[in-house]
This record gives C-alpha cells, structure tokens and sequence, in this order.
C-alpha cells in the first residue's frame, strides 16, 4: 500500500485525457464567453463542474483512510466448540470466520470460497478443525498461524502401497487404521480376498495385508474395513478402492564364473533360467579346457573379463578360485565395473583364509566361527537346518544384510561406487529346491540377486508430490529427478510448465489438474517415462484425505499462535461515483436552464 | 341243556363258521391281488394304477365269496338246517332248539329235549362247512406264479428309460432372435457301461452327470427346419445328429472324459449354437487293496511257524476281477544278492466276484524256498470288471525276514558293494570273540594284563562306533559323553594305541579353544524358544537329515551307537562280561542294517555301462576339449487370451462400460477358446465363466447385468491363472550428478 492520502485509478490514460478532454472544455467555456447569456460566471462554474464530475468518473479517485485489522480465527469443519470458546474467551479482539462447510459459531462470517483467503490469509491466526487443504495452505500467513486440528477420523488414516508392484512377488500394503472398536481390514482383489487381519485395539493400529498379483496391469483392489459386531458396511463408507498398478519383472543379464560345476549353482541356473534371465555360464572342466553355456542369449566370448563383456552384464556370479585365479588387469577391470554399477556376488568355495578374499575383494570384515550350520526359516516356510561358512561378519553400516540368523549376517552386499558387491555364506541350498520348496528357494536368492543386480538407469525419476488420494480438479505436484537433462513432462491434455527449485539442481517441479476420475499418466517426452496414477471419487478415501490434510496442516501451522495483536493499517476507499453523476446532473441541468429563464 | 345254552352253543358255532369262511375268503382274495399285480406288472410299472387294481380286483374277490356263502345275512335256521342235514341223530328236530318253549308242545317238548341231549353229545363233532385248505392251496399257487411272473415285470430302470423321453427339456441359441428355431424338446439316456451292472437312466436336465464310459443318447426335436445338427464336445470334436424324422435328430455317443457340449444347428444359412451343457463323468475308481495281515515288517526265527497267513480285503467300486500275490524271494549278501518272484493265487475266495473281496493265502516259506538269512518281498495287486482296460492297483512291499543268527558281519553297507571298513578295523563280531577269549582265560591272566586287554578292546570298540558315527554324519571327535580336548588327554587308552586315525593327525590345525562351539544365545531368536535346550547341547547339524539312510535304519544304526557306548564303557571299566550283552545286540543291529540295505539295492537297483578295460586308468584326455551349448527356455506366458480378457473386463468395470467392442468381443472369444480347454477337466468349475464369456463375445448381456457379469468374469480367470514363482528383476534408478558429487565425496573420504 502507498503513502498517499490521494489516489487515482484512470479508466482511459493520461494522454487521452489531456489530449481529448481538456481541448474540449477549453472550447466549452470559451464557447460561454461568446455565448452573451445570462450568469456567465454561474455558467462558467457549471461548466468547470461538469469538467470535474467526468473526470471524477473517469479517473475514479480515492482516498486513504486509517482502519484497525483485527486477528482471524478460522473455523472449518469438525471444529471443537469448547475449545473455540476456551479461545474466544482469551482473545476476545478475534474475528470469526468459518470455512463454509463448518458449523456456523455466534456471529461467525462464512467464506465464500477459498480466494477470499487472499485478502485475509496474512490476518489468520488459528485454524481449527480439520484445517485447509493444501492448496488454500498457500493463502494464509504460515509462519504466524497455529492449527488445532479435531480428533484422528476413524478409518484408514495412513497407507503405504509399494512401489513398484511386481507380478507374481508378494507384495505388502501397510497403513494405520484408527479404529472404534473390534474391527476387521480386509484386501479384496479380482478374485476375492486376498488378504484380512482383525484390528483389536482401539486408537490407531498399524496394518499390513499382503497379496501376490498374478498379473500385469491396473487393477482396483478394496479395502474392506468390516465392523466385527456387524456384517460388512455399506460400500461408499467402509469399502475403498485401493489403485495397483502391476508391472511385469525386468530380466537380467547374468555372467557365472565357476571353477568347476557344482549342484548349488547347476540349480541356481536352472531356476533363473525358467525364469526368463539370460545366462553365460563358464565353467573349467581340465587345464584350459572350459565348458560354454549360454541359456536365453546369442553366444559371445567369455574368456576374458573385458570393459565390453562385463558392461554387457548386470550380474556376475564368480567363485573364490576363479577369482584368485584372475589376472590383476581383470581384477582392475572388474573392480572398475563395479565401481560403474556392476554387481558381483562371490560365492565360496572353501572357508575362507583369514584377511584373504573376504576382506580384500569384498572389504568385509570377518572372523572364523566354529558355527557351521544354521537353522533358518524363512518367512512362514519351516525350519531348515542349512551349512554355511563358519564365518561371522563383522558388523559395519556399510554392509546390507539380506539374509540374516539372529545378528549373524548369512547374505549381504555393499555398495562399491554405484555397484555391489555381495556375498553368501549358505551353501547346499539347492536341496530347498530339489525338495520342492520354491518359495523358499526364492526367498534364499532372489532378493540378494535382485538388489546386487546392475540398476537400470533411467534419466528421469519422475513422482508425485502430493500424497495419496487424488481428486478431480485439486492439484497435482508432480517431481522429476533428472540426470542433468531438461524435462519436458505431458499430462493428458498436454504440455505441462516445469520450474526447477531454485536450492537443488536437477529437482522439476509441476502441477496439474485432472478432469475426471480414473487412471491418468504423465510422460517425459525425453526417454517415455510414464508416471501412472489413479484419481479416485470424490466420496472415497475420506478420512485418509482428511488424515493427510491434517497431518499437512500440522507441518504448515509452525506458530505458537499467542500474537493475536491488533493491527493498524490503511485502507484507500474510493469517492463515490454517484456524487460525479449527481454534480453532473445539476450542472448540466443549470446549463440547460439557463436560457430558458 | 337250557335253551340258553342251545342258543350258546349255536352262537358259537355260528362265529366258528365265520372265521373260517372269513379266513378262507381273505385267502382268496389276497391271493387274487397278488395274481393280478403280477399279472400288471407284465405291462406296467409298480405303480398306484398297478396297486389299486390288484386291491379292486381282491375286494371282488372278497365281496362275492361273501355274497356266495351268504355271510351278510347268516342266522341260525342256517346251522339247524344243516346239523338237520348232516347229523341224522338230531332227527331233524334241530329247529326246535331255537324256538321258545312257551310255543312248543308237549311233544315237540319232549322231543326237544332229547335233541338237546343229542346236540350236546354231538356239538364237540360238529364239523362245518368250509374250503380253507382249498384256499390255503389256491393262495400258495398265486404266490408261486407271482414270483414266476416277477421275473419278467417291466423294471424300474426300463420304466424310467421309457419315460426319459417324456423328460423334455426346451433348448434356445444363445445368438437367437424370438423368431428363430429352437430345439423344442431335448431328452437324454444314459446308458452305464454293460460292467458297472447299473439300469440305464434319463437326465431331466441337459447338465449330465454319468458314470465313465457310458452310451449318451440325445434326441432333439426342433421347433421348425433345422439342417446341419450337430453336438460339439468341449469345443473341439463334433458329432452330427442323426435325422430321425422331419424336425427329429438324434445321436448315440460314448463319453469316458469330462467336458461340456453343445449343440449347433444351420437354420437359413445361419449358425445357431445352444448354452454349454457340463458333462461330468464319474470315474471308476482303482481298486482298494490293504493287507490285514502280517504287518509290514516280519522277522521270524527258523523256529518259529514258518506258515504265514496273508489276509488282504480288496474292494471296488463296480466289482472285482482278480486279485494276486507278488512274492519275491531274495537271498545272498552283497553282489551276489539274488532275486525270484512268484505269482502267488488266493486260496479263498476261488474266484474274485462281487465289489467287496477278503482273500487270503497261507504262504509257507519253506515252500518258498526261504533259508535263514533270506528274506520275502511281497505285495498283493488287484484288478477290477473295468473294461476295455481294468483298472490295477497294489499296496506298499511287505517283509518277511528269515533271521539269521550265524552270519559274520563285516562291512557297514553290503548293498552299496564297496567295503567301507579299512583293513585295521575289528569287526563287532571279532571283538564278540576276543572278548569271550579274554573272558575264558581271566583266570589265567594276571589282573593288569586282563585289564589292559579289556581296554584295548574298548579302544576297539571305540574306533568302531566313530567310524559307524561317520555314517550317521556324527564328527569323528563327537558324540554323546565327549568332554572337550581336556577328556582327550586324559584318555587311559592313549598309552594302548596308535593314534593314526585322528583329526590333526599332524598338529596342523591349531587345537580348539574352549570346547569349540559358539554358545551365544540370541534373545531375539523366536527359535530360542523352540528348544531351550539348544543352547546347552552340542549340535553341529541335524543327523537326522544328513545322511543317506532311509528312517529304519537310521533309527537301527543311531541304536547300535548307543549300544556301542555301553559296550565301551563296560570294556573300559574292566567288565568285558557286561559289555558282551550289548556287543551281541550290537551285531544282530548291524546285520539288520545290511539286509535294509540289500532292501535298497531291490528298490533302486542300477546297472552301470560296462568299463571299457584298455581306456581305465589312462589319464588321456584328448577327447576332452571346450565345448559350448546354448538352449532356451523361457517360461512362455501362460494364456496370453485370457489375460487379454481379465485386463479388458478390469478397463470395461473401471469405465462402466456396458457394451463390449467389435475388439473386445474377439478378445473375450479367444479367451472363451482358451478357458475351454481348461473347462473340458473341470467342468464344474469354469463352465459357468465360459459361458459368460461366449454371452459377452456375442453381445448378449444387458446392460444393466454388465458389471455383474464382468465382476464373475474377472474373478473367473484370475483364478486360472497360475501362481508362478518370483523371480529376481532389475530395479530402477536415476544417477544425477548429485549422486556422482557424493559418491565422488565419499571415495575421497574413504583413501584420506
């Protein structure tokens, strides 16, 4: 706001003004002079009046008048009475303004709509309720505001769905219901339940149900949360659609280097190839005479570690006595491979000598144990009783344990530049297979395959900002993690602006509106990646939505909200253009009069 | 005699005769019904009709037997007209012992009492009229004849036949408008295959449940022209039907599998094809076959009665052709172990027949030719009436053993036919005999030698039991009793012997500290509950599993270590008299333990290619060389159609659809496709989802049962879909200079 008493907002500019309306009048009075009537001088005023009055319309001037801004208490809806009035008896200079879906309180003004925020936003001091949602979080003064939210909604108040979802993996949903009673959650799929626990407790309880999809797609599952005292509720309440999207499983590229042939691999290949991966395998039967696989890929020369060769795999599976009988420029290469993303996972052939291959190859730490069996179960499967090296792994951060008995680590990696290194202790596990516990069997390597394996780099990493559900005509922010290229993102309806945060590089940020409920995407024209999400009705996930939105309200509201103080500001109040038309009138009225006197 | 009693007299009489005519007609009369049911039942099934017939026909009966004897109005003139006809001595005076006195005259007075005197002698001899051995005859010859007819009454089973054709069931096209031909009436006979010995039978319903291998017979009547009819089985084979008059077709099939069908007709140039019908075949089952008697494992001395009895019950669901015993004797030890099978008859029953069998045979093992040592093999197979090929089925292999108690045995596993034992060791039986030797001369030996050999057989003992432990996967410094390195030297036996057979033989490992083992509990451990024990105890590894032993003679082997134990103690405590107990039950474990395993040998017998002699022991590897092999073998998608349709039903629920494309429904149709050869094994199951999805290919669902349809669809093949296992796959990432920046950062932080 300016200093000026006096202001003026010109329908036309200045130059139109003096070049069209000055002129005129100019003409006008000197018109009166020559015009030998009666009251020349009266005349003459009018005609300076009319002057002034189409002036007045047409510049709309106003004035600046001092006006006391008292602080706003904004209800919305779910607001506690009590403690309105516990604020209201404290503060009694606080304006009352209620969200128009909140209960009115005494003489509480209602918003309209949310861009009435923008000219109160900065005079809000406590919002009560359920809050704002995140984009009216915008409007108001965060730094000087405190949020009394209501009590947690009862239902499902937090959710957590994997990302990605693979076909054919179990997959676990996890949430925190906040529940009223004995209450039963239960995971529907396409075929029928999935998955279902029974929620004892009172108050928020954490969840997982876990399902396993058998196939690709976008499919909507259903959270049933069923009241145990009664039969399954009606569905617009207690049933929400819960969006999955499947994606199919990536195949890999797998080198192994074996010393000689050995039932634990024979079956760990066969198992990856059923699978779909591709494999080269090679294996020294006599002094240089070696055996050549190649399962689900072209032949290629494997006889030496190259730049090219080992680039053209994610995974490399080598034994101890191949790897001490690689040459150093190979080793450095393979070191270098690694550091570039490679991931190799040694396995042992004897038990390792003290500071030889564990400690220099896979710079692990170790230590002999005399321990060389373990019993192990794996997830719900039963107890096995499986060899492995008596070696027990000293305990670092830097090592990610996949496979662990108590604290003694059996399979583990560490990062090494952008590649893994791992390593596994079990041995004989091929007769986990031969016993026909294949989930077992996957349990033991396909995590620790899959987390050393090569990670597919993409440019663009691209996600959503704003927490789960989506709505029809609410934004969406969108992030996109680049690798140093300018994205160009497209919605459905288009072409999408991007801003990239001023602190950190590479960080895009958009938003978009979607029109319709359903599943959307957005695509990076760059290397066509898709981001999926599903748009729910506006009636579903209701406390979720409303949980977020107080959880959203609590991070923004950072003020302890004691300095309700009264401000003084300035408000310019424009003169009336009734008093321009009505001085008009009677000027132009006496002018008329005049000759007729 | 009053005339009271006269009247008495007469009244009983009276009620004696019509008992007896009663009786005599109620003969007549239900031998009359039973004549004319038998006589119905040659034309007509049991039936109310047949019933009341035979009851009208017996009240006829009844009714003029009554009439003609004059029952309904019998009185007394009746009887004093026939004792006036049949008994001269009453001088036809009868009538006058039932008139009132009062009317009488002197005369008839004194006449009447002399007929009462004659009526009271005569009334224990009076014999009234009836024909109740006639009727008695009459009855039985119409019981006879019912009998006689009842073998040729028309059957049940026939009946119900006969009628199947009346069971009509009306049958529409799936693809039909309101003016199209339909089949009018539909009517299905089963006929069960001639062995199963069931009547045949109608379906009142086109879903057809029948026993395997039966004749179907489809008669269809169409509403109007039909051409080209046709029976389509699971979506494949077709059978056309047969005409049979001008709108009639029919068809005769016999069906073994399960599936569904459905019919097709041409009516003007267009196809018309019917709902699919389910047809679920009951399979005939395999025999049952358990052996009562002996039990699995039999051990008998040659002492003992060396006639076993093998009582077996059989049994099947239509009946049983023949039933055997499969008896193998095996003899010898080692490689030299032999084998003769015999095909052994019940003796009872002598012939198989009837669903239920309980056979037995008396084997005589002598017979057999078994000898102490040798052992007997046997099972019992049996087949049923199925035909053309029975169905065959036989229980586990039974055991009979002939203990030998003289063999000497020397190796641990005879079956394996390499000799484990090195030359150093003692067998349990040499030990058995040094021991009693040692006993017979303790008098002769002086205390400390006696003591020192008693010890020296305990070490003997004692390399026995590692070296047998070895086979359990026990570790050769191990075992129950073993108190760490400290026990070791403190061993009395080191002195006696020579430690060449030791671990670190050589001192080349360092020694164990402690007792060697980690016995750090782990809280957390939900294990740790499991076996509170765990921790206290030493255990390398489960022996149970690690070994390549069957359960029998795990158990058999894990005993005589036991045994083993006592033994050595007893030696090493200067008790060899004690000790030789547990040596003998040591050796009959051990030799139990070599006939398991000649057991296996029979099981899993293998004969290896034959050496080439002039290549053995050469070392030559010139026909070795690098080789490479490249296969594939992707797991294919498995019903690519059907996960097509799942995805296309999910989009259509999402969308709401209610109208299935022009792309959709040949999607829906390849799915349908899929999904019946699926439903040919369970009909049951999926007929229903494949009809869904023929009604969905041809635009036959209304809207407003659309999202219905498409929740049963969708739920329909996701169950098809097979739950394969996980496999590993590549992750993502996106690799920003950022990253780049820290891992550089962190290097550097690592070499400073």
């Amino acid at each position: 706001m300016n200093n000026f008493w006096f202001s003026i907002d010109p329908v036309f500019p200045a130059w139109a003004f003096a070049s069209g309306i000055i002129p005129l009048f100019t003409f006008f009075i000197w018109q009166e002079f020559h015009r030998r009537q009666k009251f020349p001088l009266l005349r003459i005023i009018a005609n300076v009046l009319i002057l002034i009055s189409i002036l007045g319309l047409l510049l709309q001037p106003s004035y600046t008048t001092e006006k006391m801004e008292y602080p706003i208490l904004l209800l919305t809806k779910g607001y506690d009475k009590l403690k309105a009035d516990s604020i209201l008896k404290t503060n009694q200079k606080l304006k009352i303004i209620s969200t128009k879906d909140a209960e009115p309180y005494l003489t509480s003004e209602q918003l309209t709509s949310y861009n009435d925020l923008t000219d109160i936003g900065d005079r809000i001091r406590i919002v009560m309720g359920e809050g704002l949602p995140a984009y009216a979080l915008d409007l108001i003064d965060r730094e000087n505001s405190s949020f009394i939210p209501q009590r947690a909604p009862i239902g499902i108040t937090r959710l957590i769905v994997p990302k990605p979802i693979l076909a054919n993996h179990l997959n676990s949903i996890q949430g925190i219901f906040n529940s009223s009673g004995k209450t039963k959650l239960k995971l529907v799929g396409p075929a029928g339940l999935e998955d279902s626990i029974l929620l004892t407790a009172r108050g928020l309880t954490s969840f997982a149900l876990s399902f396993t999809p058998r196939q690709s797609g976008f499919f909507l599952y259903r959270l049933v949360a069923q009241d145990s005292a009664s039969a399954e509720l009606s569905s617009t309440e207690l049933t929400e659609k819960l969006p999955v999207e499947v994606t199919t499983e990536r195949k890999l590229q797998i080198l192994f280097l074996q010393k000689f042939p050995t039932a634990e691999v024979r079956q760990l290949k066969n198992y990856l190839i059923e699978q779909g991966h591709a494999l080269a395998l090679r294996y020294q039967t006599s002094k240089n005479i070696f055996k050549y696989e190649f399962a689900n890929r072209s032949q290629i020369r494997i006889e030496r570690l190259t730049p090219e060769l080992l680039m053209s795999f994610d995974l490399v599976f080598v034994d101890s006595n191949v790897f001490g009988e690689l040459s150093e420029p190979e080793k450095n290469q393979l070191y270098k491979s690694i550091h570039d993303g490679l991931g190799v996972i040694m396995l042992l052939n004897d038990i390792p000598e003290k500071g030889k291959t564990l400690d220099r190859f896979l710079q692990i730490g170790s230590r002999r144990t005399f321990s060389d069996t373990v019993h192990i179960r794996f997830s719900k499967s039963k107890l096995y009783t499986l060899p492995a090296f008596p070696v027990e792994i000293t305990a670092d951060p830097a090592i990610q344990p996949i496979t662990q008995k108590g604290a003694r680590i059996l399979s583990g990696y560490r990062y090494s530049g952008f590649g893994k290194i791992a390593f596994q202790l079990l041995h004989e596990t091929s007769r986990i297979r031969l016993e026909g516990n294949a989930d077992d069997y996957v349990a033991v390597w396909s995590s620790l395959i899959e987390q050393t394996a090569r990670t597919k780099n993409e440019m663009f990493k691209a996600t959503l900002r704003t927490p789960f559900p989506y709505y029809t005509d609410e934004p969406l922010s969108v992030e996109i993690i680049s690798s140093g290229v300018q994205p160009t993102l497209h919605a459905e309806r288009g072409l999408l602006p991007l801003v990239e945060d001023v602190v950190i590089d590479d960080l895009w940020l958009g938003k978009s509106w979607a029109d319709e409920a359903g599943w959307h995407h957005f695509q990076i024209k760059e290397d066509s990646t898709q981001l999926n999400y599903f748009v729910s009705a506006n009636d579903d996930w209701k406390t979720l939505r409303l949980a977020n939105q107080i959880k959203e309200n609590e991070l923004v509201h950072m003020s302890n909200g004691e300095a309700y103080t009264t401000v003084k500001d300035y408000e310019a109040r424009s003169v009336s253009s009734l008093l321009f038309y009505l001085l008009f009138l009677f000027s132009a009225a006496f002018l008329w009069l005049t000759p007729k006197i | 005699m009053s005339t009271e009693q006269a009247y008495d007299g007469l009244s009983r009489l009276k009620r004696r005769y019509l008992l007896m005519r009663i009786f005599e007609i109620v003969l007549l009369s239900t031998g009359t019904i039973v004549l004319t049911y038998a006589f119905a039942r040659l034309f007509t099934p049991p039936s109310t009709v047949c019933r009341s017939l035979s009851i009208v026909a017996g009240c006829v009966v009844f009714t003029a037997r009554m009439i003609h004897h004059g029952l309904h109005r019998l009185n007394n003139d009746f009887f004093t007209r026939y004792l006036n006809m049949h008994y001269p001595q009453l001088k036809e005076s009868a009538d006058l012992l039932i008139r009132p006195e009062n009317e009488l005259t002197q005369l008839q007075q004194l006449q009447r009492a002399k007929t009462l005197q004659q009526f009271n002698a005569l009334y224990p001899e009076i014999k009234l009229p009836n024909h109740i051995g006639q009727s008695i005859g009459i009855f039985a010859g119409c019981v006879i004849v019912y009998f006689a007819l009842s073998a040729f009454a028309v059957s049940v089973s026939e009946t119900s036949a006969k009628t199947s054709i009346m069971a009509k069931i009306e049958v529409k096209a799936t693809n039909a408008d309101t003016t199209s031909v339909f089949i009018k009436s539909l009517s299905v006979m089963l006929i069960p295959p001639s062995y199963t010995q069931l009547p045949p039978f109608s379906s009142h319903y086109a879903n057809l449940t029948f026993p395997e291998g039966s004749k179907v017979l489809w008669r269809a009547e169409f509403s109007g022209e039909v051409s080209d009819v046709k029976i389509v089985f699971s979506g494949r084979d077709s059978v056309n039907l047969l005409h049979a008059n001008r709108l009639t077709y029919a068809i005769d099939w016999v069906i073994c599998e399960s599936g569904f069908y459905q019919l097709q007709w041409e009516t003007k140039n267009k196809t018309q094809r019917s709902d699919y019908y389910k047809i679920e075949v009951i399979k005939d089952l395999p025999p049952k076959v358990v052996i009562n008697n002996p039990g699995q494992f039999t051990r008998l001395l040659l002492t003992d009665n060396l006639n076993i009895e093998v009582k077996s019950s059989l049994s099947d669901d239509y009946g049983l052709t023949n039933g055997q015993i499969i008896a193998t004797v095996s003899k010898g030890n080692g490689e030299s172990v032999k084998f003769r099978e015999e095909k052994l008859r019940f003796s009872t029953p002598g012939k198989f027949s009837g669903k239920q069998v309980h056979a037995a045979l008396i084997l005589n093992l002598q017979k057999l030719g078994l000898e102490p040592g040798d052992e007997l093999y046997f099972y019992v197979e049996v087949i049923d009436t199925k035909t053309p090929v029975a169905n065959y089925s036989r229980t586990e292999t039974f055991f009979i053993a002939l203990h030998d108690t003289t063999t000497e045995i020397v190796t641990s596993d005879a079956g394996s036919g390499v000799d484990l034992l090195p030359e150093y060791f003692r067998s349990q039986r040499q030990i058995i005999i040094d021991t009693e030797k040692l006993l017979r001369e303790k008098n002769k030996l002086v205390r400390s030698e006696f003591n020192a050999t008693s010890n020296e057989l305990g070490y003997d003992q004692k390399v026995l039991r590692l070296r047998y432990g070895q086979f359990m996967g026990e570790e050769a410094d191990s075992g129950i009793g073993r108190q760490g390195s400290k026990a070791q030297d403190e061993d009395p036996t080191a002195a006696y012997s020579h430690k060449h057979d030791t671990e670190n033989e050589h001192n080349l490992v360092d020694l164990k500290a402690g007792d060697g083992h980690d016995h750090k509990t782990d809280s957390k451990d939900p294990e740790s509950k499991e076996d509170p024990m765990k921790d206290f105890i030493h255990s390398h590894d489960n022996t149970e599993e690690a070994t390549f032993f069957i359960q029998t003679v795990k158990a058999k082997l894990k005993a005589a270590l036991t045994l083993m134990w006592d033994s050595e103690l007893h030696l090493r405590l200067y008790e060899p008299a004690k000790s030789l107990p547990y040596q003998y039950k040591i050796l009959n474990l051990l030799k139990e333990i070599a006939n398991d395993s000649r057991i296996y040998v029979h099981r899993t017998g293998f004969d290896p290619p034959p050496l080439k002699e002039e290549k053995r022991l050469t070392a030559g590897l010139t026909e070795i060389r690098s080789s490479t092999r490249q296969y594939n073998d992707v797991r294919e998608e498995t019903y690519p159609n059907i996960r097509k349709a799942l995805i296309l039903s999910e989009n259509m629920l999402q969308a709401k659809a209610v109208n299935v494309t022009l792309e959709g429904q040949g999607i829906f149709s390849k799915a349908g496709q899929e999904l019946s050869i699926i439903a040919v094994e369970q009909p049951v199951v999926y007929l229903r989802g494949l009809s869904l999805l023929k009604w969905l290919a041809d635009q036959k669902i209304k809207p407003a049962e659309m999202e219905l349809t498409l929740i049963e669809i969708r739920e329909t093949l996701w169950k098809i879909l097979p739950q394969q296992s996980s496999s590993p796959s590549r992750q993502n990432a996106t690799r920003t200079r950022l990253d780049q920046l820290f891992l550089q950062s962190l290097d550097k932080v690592r070499h400073e």
